[in-house]
């Protein structure tokens, strides 16, 4: 046990008991915690060929290893299961209150499997885990749900719980804290809403033992310090992330019309945003405040939503654009996911693969009213929108055309609004990503920042091509950004403050040795962390190809390989087939993979011999 | 000297009463600080609420057992939980709600501007300019 370890509880909601462990140190040792040690557990607790909405599927929440700690942003936990939406595995980060909360109340980590007899919800305070009944609150969206909540259990509780979409069994619904925290992607909201989990609510005072106090005061404050110097941090503070809708926009590869088009109008920009802003809020223990309160209630909008509710489903008004991401939250549904499916339909009701028979009205892009009513039938699984729920699913219902016009990789959409056809590392980042085509495993785009080489070199130790459309090099940058951003998941740390998140400065795994230091007594090295981290990969790896995937899934979307892009600077880019499995090879190699890109057995061995979690339960 | 808070500019993080809670107990206890900002998202309020080291003290007046005193040092209100019983009468007594029960050591805490420092961690750490360090003290 280190300093400030918690409990791991196993919660089975069928039989409606509550057991308490310590993960071990040897698991600690090699995964750390959050992201790391939850695949840890998902390996050793998941059948393969799970159904991902019976009660079999196990729903694991895992705080970092340095979060609720004085170490800056390190507000986050992960939520881990296999994804109803993907059938791989399903991961998804949340920042906000409730992770440091967990903690705060003796808890690392909650594995929670089987299915309860009526609507539940867990309440968490000191060591203790209650299941009670939730029927009052079943029924309600995001807000009402935690508004409640707090009437009834004091207004210093934390909160995560699903909306409508989660209750439906929607395959896109997040797990939803406060007003827009999200453990957004992979349809993990219908993995609680198949287990009738309606929320977790916590209550902490136990508090967090730190190793070494001052010490830890006194990185924090000069990591702020240099954080708070940081020309990405500052723009975050003011802005937010839609600053990057201009970047993409500009260069030509933002996300419009299902990708058909690659520029849209300037009113999603930040500036355009600002106005619509109140003030800025942080996470818990963050210094870089970068979430908005917006004018009309909520909270928001991000970068990945005001480019895929907005420009990818051709609405302009910018009005328009926050009032879709305010009411998605509030219905607990991926903006992302979302985002995609919606325009995707458009497009294949354009080239007639569907028409009002399957829709029910027409469907065209730029069309808010539309948008919206869309939104509400999915989280409802109401006529159309029913189909929809399904996510990429659906294309089983629209036919094997269809799937070319989806901007998805291995079953999920994708996040990031930015059209991956002209930064080829971006494009390889999409191809590998553990959970499908998200930008948050790895969002290489250090080469579109006109860095000096030198700095390139440094930054990722060989010679970069400095060239964003070259794919010469670009593994090299895939395989560090995962690398550091695996490490950060394990720790609960946010991207934000993350070397390389697309800044070249930030915390690298040197500050990390610090903190953890000092946080917890544990002695580790920069290269002992990425060793972590390159093993949480690997784990995640043979996890996937457990459920079936093969090399043929690091893929992109067929649009990417064959569709030019039209205009602006980014125009003529495409993604050049060969080039593209070369560039995958590379990677392959540079993980140490073999050429169907399978991990070592090594690493499987290494793994199995940590034991089976029977034992820790004891 | 008393720390003055500029409640528009808050964000919320907690930073303050985060760090507070480690320099006071060793660990991380926000609801054991001297600082807690009070929040309601959706009334959007985020509010810190910190003692003002009022001028005429009346936790220090309320106080049975001279737990809660001004230092002749440099002014501070500071309670002494080796004197203290836990009763509370402080905490009631606050007319701004800045003295806190710690439940699990049932003695209050409250700030005490870091023994006295020019410049209070929860200040330091402060990322929104919405604590500063303001002289002379106040009636409530």
């Amino acid at each position: 046990m280190y300093t400030g370890q918690g409990i791991t509880a196993l919660i089975d909601l069928s039989k409606g008991c509550v057991a308490s462990t310590r993960t071990p140190d040897k698991v600690v040792e090699k995964f750390i915690g959050g992201r790391g040690i939850n695949m840890y557990y998902l390996y050793k607790l998941l059948r393969p060929g799970v159904d991902p909405l019976s009660p079999e599927n196990v729903l694991i929440f895992g705080t970092g290893l340095l979060t609720g700690t004085l170490a800056p942003s390190a507000s986050r936990m992960n939520i881990s299961a296999k994804s109803p939406e993907t059938g791989i595995l399903g991961d998804a980060s949340i920042g906000g209150f409730f992770p440091a909360e967990m903690r705060l109340a003796g808890f690392d980590r909650l594995i929670i499997y089987g299915k309860a007899e009526v609507p539940s919800y867990l309440f968490i305070s000191d060591e203790t885990i209650q299941i009670r009944d939730a029927k009052d609150y079943w029924g309600l969206d995001v807000s009402a749900t935690q508004k409640a909540i707090r009437e009834d259990l004091g207004s210093d509780v934390q909160t995560v719980c699903i909306g409508r979409a989660g209750e439906n069994l929607v395959k896109m619904a997040c797990i939803m804290s406060g007003l827009k925290n999200a453990a957004g992607r992979c349809g993990l909201g219908a993995v609680m809403g198949s287990k009738n989990l309606k929320a977790l609510v916590v209550r902490g005072n136990l508090g967090i033992p730190i190793h070494d106090s001052q010490e830890m005061i006194r990185l924090r404050l000069q990591l702020q310090e240099y954080l708070l110097k940081s020309k990405v941090v500052k723009i975050l503070g003011a802005v937010g992330t839609p600053i990057l809708y201009t970047n993409s926009n500009s260069l030509g590869a933002i996300r419009t019309h299902n990708s058909q088009l690659n520029t849209f109008s300037k009113n999603l920009s930040a500036p355009e945003i600002e106005k619509r802003v109140e003030k800025m809020l942080s996470c818990y223990g963050c210094p870089v405040h970068c979430r908005h309160r917006n004018i009309f209630g909520g909270e928001g909008p991000e970068y990945s939503t005001v480019g895929l509710l907005g420009a990818n489903c051709g609405v302009s008004d910018t009005d328009h654009v926050i009032k879709l991401n305010n009411l998605v939250n509030e219905l607990g549904l991926d903006s992302s996911s979302t985002g995609t499916i919606i325009p995707w339909a458009i497009e294949l009701y354009q080239r007639g693969l569907i028409d009002q028979k399957t829709t029910g009205q027409p469907l065209r892009f730029g069309d808010y009213p539309l948008v919206e009513s869309l939104i509400k039938d999915i989280a409802e699984r109401r006529g159309f929108g029913n189909i929809l729920a399904e996510s990429t699913g659906a294309a089983k219902l629209f036919g094997d055309e269809s799937r070319k016009y989806l901007i998805a990789v291995k079953g999920l959409p994708q996040s990031d609004p930015h059209d991956a056809r002209y930064i080829k590392s971006f494009a390889l980042g999409l191809a590998v990503a553990s959970r499908g085509a998200d930008h948050l495993r790895n969002r290489p785009t250090l080469d579109i920042m006109d860095l000096p080489e030198d700095l390139l070199k440094e930054i990722y130790g060989v010679q970069i091509d400095p060239d964003p459309t070259s794919y010469i090099t670009k593994e090299n940058m895939v395989y560090y950004h995962e690398n550091i951003y695996a490490l950060g998941d394990a720790l609960g740390i946010c991207r934000f403050i993350t070397h390389g998140f697309n800044s070249p400065h930030l915390l690298k795994p040197e500050h990390f040795v610090d903190l953890i230091r000092a946080a917890t007594g544990i002695e580790s090295t920069s290269a002992g962390l990425l060793g972590v981290a390159k093993r949480i990969i690997d784990l995640e790896r043979i996890i996937n190809q457990r459920e079936g995937l093969n090399k043929d899934d690091d893929t992109l979307p067929e649009r990417y390989f064959v569709d030019k892009l039209p205009l602006k600077k980014a125009a003529g880019h495409h993604i050049d087939r060969t080039r593209f499995q070369e560039l995958l090879d590379r990677y392959y190699r540079l993980r140490k993979w073999n050429s169907n890109g399978e991990p070592d057995l090594a690493v499987k061995m290494e793994i199995d011999q940590l034991g089976g979690v029977g034992e820790h339960a004891g | 000297m008393r720390v003055k808070v500029l409640a528009d500019k808050c964000v919320g993080c907690d930073s303050c009463s985060i760090i507070c809670s480690q320099n006071k107990h060793g660990a991380i206890r926000p609801k054991a600080a001297g600082i807690r900002v009070v929040k309601d998202p959706w009334a959007k309020m985020e509010k810190p609420i910190v003692c003002r080291h009022c001028k005429t003290a009346p936790c220090a007046t309320a106080c049975p057992r001279g737990a809660v005193y001004r230092t002749p040092e440099n002014g501070t209100v500071v309670l002494d939980a080796g004197l203290c019983n836990g009763c509370g009468i402080c905490v009631t007594t606050c007319p701004f709600g800045a003295i806190f029960m710690d439940e699990i050591s049932g003695i209050p805490v409250k700030c005490d501007l870091c023994g006295g420092l020019n410049s209070p961690l929860c200040v330091e750490v402060c990322p929104a300019g919405a604590l500063l360090m303001e002289a002379g003290k106040i009636s409530p």
